[in-house]
């Protein structure tokens, strides 16, 4: 890799990590002895502090706020059931002190106020450590929940997310030195009025992430938000591509080019010997992908139950009986046609042999990284030195001990290459990651 | 064997005096540390205390300018690093979404082990406005649809839902998963709640007497008559007391002149009490027969919490009067009350 060093954009850049605990999900290995309980907090303490002895920026808990269904029934395949995030990140904050914390939280079924409000008390608990994730859940069936119901048009989940994050900074920003100032807007989405009660933190105000891949996604985020968190973080040069076109939209809203951080979402699996990586990332694709999993996801692309069938057996030689793939769900190939994923799933299948399972197996196999802790190293320093994100969000297949080997051979073969932090620089997230003042205040 | 008598500390902002702010060793910013929170949550577990609670309010007082931090964020932060005490945030009902409120007391729940209680509390017409939802003509009968919503998502998942059967791929048991379909006049929740059932089953609901209706589920109500009493199976009843002691340095009557030299302060329908620690603990002796606890609330934290510890918790422990919960043992079980059987349980 000597010679290409020449060739990298950003030759001393380093490797930022952060764990994203997914709550719900297919990806965490329940099945094995080792796996601990999902919602107890001795699995977010252990995982939180490990994260931190490993020098990570932050800590993630995602967000969901009903439980995902398929053809009317609840799914029961997955990990389910996570703890509110605020409240979870308020416990660890009391049980870490450099860490960041940042708390997915959509922007249709919460208040400004309220929200702005809970953000900017965990900042001031933490120290100046909190974060948030926006994201901008957009169906009428998680509305079922809440008092509005399911009121938000798709086309306006953006314009709504901007609205409100623009109010929540001004909640943060109302602090005046004596006082709070008042907090009024009146658009078509937030006619309110109220002061806030909660001073200024150590950092100023949350770090804003941004999670959504659509241009308007992409372009709420770099108008807002000091980083995102993407979902290019297996492939290099759709990860390039990507970050391509962030710093081309950053530039656009009026931003230094490199103001907006890339941490791709990423699975890392790391092993002695060549020999033991693949074994290992082999056995975590099987216990991902169980033949009752397999059967579950080519059924959300057929519309029906295929629970009958056989995974060593082929696909369904039927055509789908829907015509697209539901999103809300919880499919994972939310609006694409049916037919013809359906088609180019058996073309696959029939060109390699594949059986049902296999297939999927196939599919599901670019989940992230595997090597030896050198191997990754190289790569991931070659990743961040290249331009194609600035770090990874890692999701640990096992909790709570899925980030030990990361933590202890592939951070210090990292910081052997000085491209890994060798202690934290400051106390708040803010200075972890290198941000500037709030985009507010420049 | 004493009747069981059960002390809460409440440890909002500088103290229920409104000029408590300024006499504080504290500076204004230094009330929101989270240094000085841990220390009462430790002081108080140490002393045996019951139970933390942590008042709250979206509205700014114009004589505080310090503001407040959010209750359920305070009540988790420590919920790490206490083992025994209770933790018993305010989280209003009157605009909030009640799948919000049952997720973040759940949570707490799990975070404490057990430990964690929701005071449910009525929020004023003007926070309406922060949310854009209608003034409320009932505040105290929402309340009672809130909490009766609450306690369906907290039952929507059976305590065995989570089966982890390698045999069949299954994580969940759907059919111990429950829709709550709860309808009311300004609300509507589907269910069931995103987070598992926590270890109480139930987190303890306190109320304020002031909010309480006959449909109200409460296990604890705050009230500052000294006539309360419990009703045969009734929830217990816990006496709000704001005291100011008499400090090393100054009398309980000059101090409290002092104080209201610099603001008024407001009738919360709490009984006021001040004199010596000595004598607050004989007081709190002489209502042990008649109420369930009280509910301390001091002046000023920083200088009553100092007679408290020194004299009138000392005082009780020697009666026996403050019987510390056991680390590990739930809030629940602390208070006598037993963990509820779930309300969608098939048998
Ligand atoms: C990496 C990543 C993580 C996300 N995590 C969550 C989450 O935890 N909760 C949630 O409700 N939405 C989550 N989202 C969904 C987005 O906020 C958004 O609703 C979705 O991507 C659709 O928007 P888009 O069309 O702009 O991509 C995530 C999206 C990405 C890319």
């Amino acid at each position: 890799m000597t010679d290409d060093t020449t060739e990298l954009r950003y030759p001393d850049a380093v490797v930022r990590f952060g764990v994203f605990f997914q709550g719900v999900n297919h990806s965490t290995i329940w099945s094995d002895p080792r796996s601990g309980s999902q919602l107890h907090h001795s699995t977010f303490t252990q995982l939180a502090q490990t994260a931190e002895r490993g020098l990570f920026d932050a800590f993630f808990l995602g967000e969901g706020l009903r439980l995902r269904e398929q053809r009317g029934k609840i799914h029961d395949l997955d990990v389910v059931g996570r703890p509110d995030a605020l409240t979870e990140l308020a416990t660890l904050a009391g049980l870490t002190s450099k860490i960041g914390l940042v708390a997915t939280q959509n922007t249709t079924y919460n208040d400004p106020a309220d929200l702005a409000r809970r953000l900017a008390s965990l900042d001031v608990l933490s120290g100046g450590r909190a974060a948030w994730n926006v994201v901008t859940t957009d169906n009428a069936w998680t509305g079922a929940n809440f008092r509005r119901g399911g009121y938000l048009d798709h086309a306006d989940r953006y314009e709504r997310a901007e609205r409100f994050v623009n109010l929540a900074k001004r909640v943060w920003d109302s602090w005046n030195g004596d006082g709070f100032d008042a907090v009024a807007s009146d658009d078509r989405f937030f006619d309110v009025e109220f002061t806030p009660t909660v001073p200024r933190s150590a950092q100023q105000h949350p770090v804003l992430f941004q999670a959504g891949d659509s241009p308007a996604g992409r372009d709420f985020a770099t108008r807002t938000a000091d980083v995102i968190f993407s979902r290019h973080g297996t492939d290099h040069a759709d990860a390039l591509a990507f970050a391509d076109d962030i710093r081309r939209r950053t530039v656009a809203a009026g931003r230094p080019e490199g103001d907006v951080l890339i941490l791709p979402g990423t699975q890392i699996v790391v092993a002695d010997t060549e020999a033991e990586v693949e074994e290992k990332a082999r056995w975590v694709l099987e216990q991902q992908v169980t033949p009752a999993t397999a059967l579950s996801l080519v059924g959300q692309v057929w519309g029906e139950d295929l629970s009958g069938y056989d995974p060593d057996g082929p696909l369904p030689a039927h055509d789908p009986v829907i015509e697209d793939i539901d999103g809300t769900r919880g499919a994972h190939r939310a609006g694409a046609n049916a037919r013809s994923l359906a088609q180019q799933w058996r073309a696959v299948a029939e060109e390699n042999k594949f059986s049902l399972r296999e297939l999927v197996l196939h599919h599901s196999s670019e989940r992230g990284f595997a090597g030896t802790a050198s191997q990754l190293a190289d790569e991931l320093t070659f990743w961040v030195r290249s331009g194609a994100s600035n770090g990874f969000n890692i999701t640990p297949y096992l909790v709570p001990s899925g980030l030990d080997d990361i933590v202890d051979q592939l951070v210090p073969a990292l910081q052997d290459r000085g491209a890994y932090p060798i202690e934290y620089v400051g106390d708040t997230l803010r200075e972890h990651l290198g941000l500037r003042a709030p985009l507010t205040r420049r | 064997m004493p009747t069981p008598f059960h002390v809460f500390l409440e440890v909002d902002g500088g103290g229920w005096h409104p000029a408590a702010w300024r006499r504080s060793r504290t500076t204004p910013d230094q009330v929101f540390s989270p240094a000085r929170l841990k220390e009462f949550a430790v002081t108080a577990q140490a002393q045996g205390l019951t139970g933390l609670t942590f008042e709250d309010s979206t509205e700014p007082n114009p004589r505080n300018p310090v503001g407040h931090l959010d209750a359920v964020q305070r009540a988790a932060f420590l919920a790490g690093t206490t083992d025994a005490i209770g933790l018993l945030p305010v989280a209003a009902t009157t605009y909030s979404e009640p799948f919000h409120v049952a997720a973040q007391i759940a949570s707490l729940d799990h975070s404490s082990r057990g430990r964690a209680g929701w005071i449910a509390t009525t929020s004023p017409a003007a926070a309406a406005r922060s949310v854009n939802l209608p003034v409320e003509a009932d505040p105290a009968g929402e309340l009672a649809d809130v909490v009766r919503t609450v306690r369906a998502l907290w039952d929507s998942w059976e305590d065995d839902a989570v089966i982890r059967d390698v045999a069949t791929g299954r994580y969940v048991d759907r059919d111990r998963l429950h829709y709550v379909d709860v309808e009311t006049d300004s609300f509507s929740v589907k269910g069931p709640l995103t987070v598992p059932r926590s270890p109480q089953g139930q987190s303890v609901v306190a109320v304020h007497a002031r909010d309480l209706t006959p449909g109200t589920a409460a296990d604890v109500v705050f009230s500052g008559d000294e006539r309360a009493r419990r009703t045969a199976g009734g929830p217990l009843v816990v006496l709000d007391v704001e005291v100011a002691l008499d400090t090393e340095a100054h009398p309980a009557a000059d101090r409290l002149t002092a104080l209201d030299a610099d603001a008024t302060a407001p009738d919360r329908g709490r009984i006021r009490w001040s004199g010596s620690g000595e004598g607050f603990a004989r007081y709190l002796s002489d209502l042990a027969g008649s109420v369930d606890g009280v509910r301390v609330h001091a002046a000023v934290l920083d200088e009553d919490l100092r007679t408290l510890l020194r004299t009138t918790f000392p005082a009780l422990r020697v009666a026996r009067l403050l019987q510390p919960p056991t680390a590990g043992a739930t809030l629940r079980s602390t208070l006598g009350l037993a963990r509820p059987a779930n309300q969608f349980a098939t048998a």
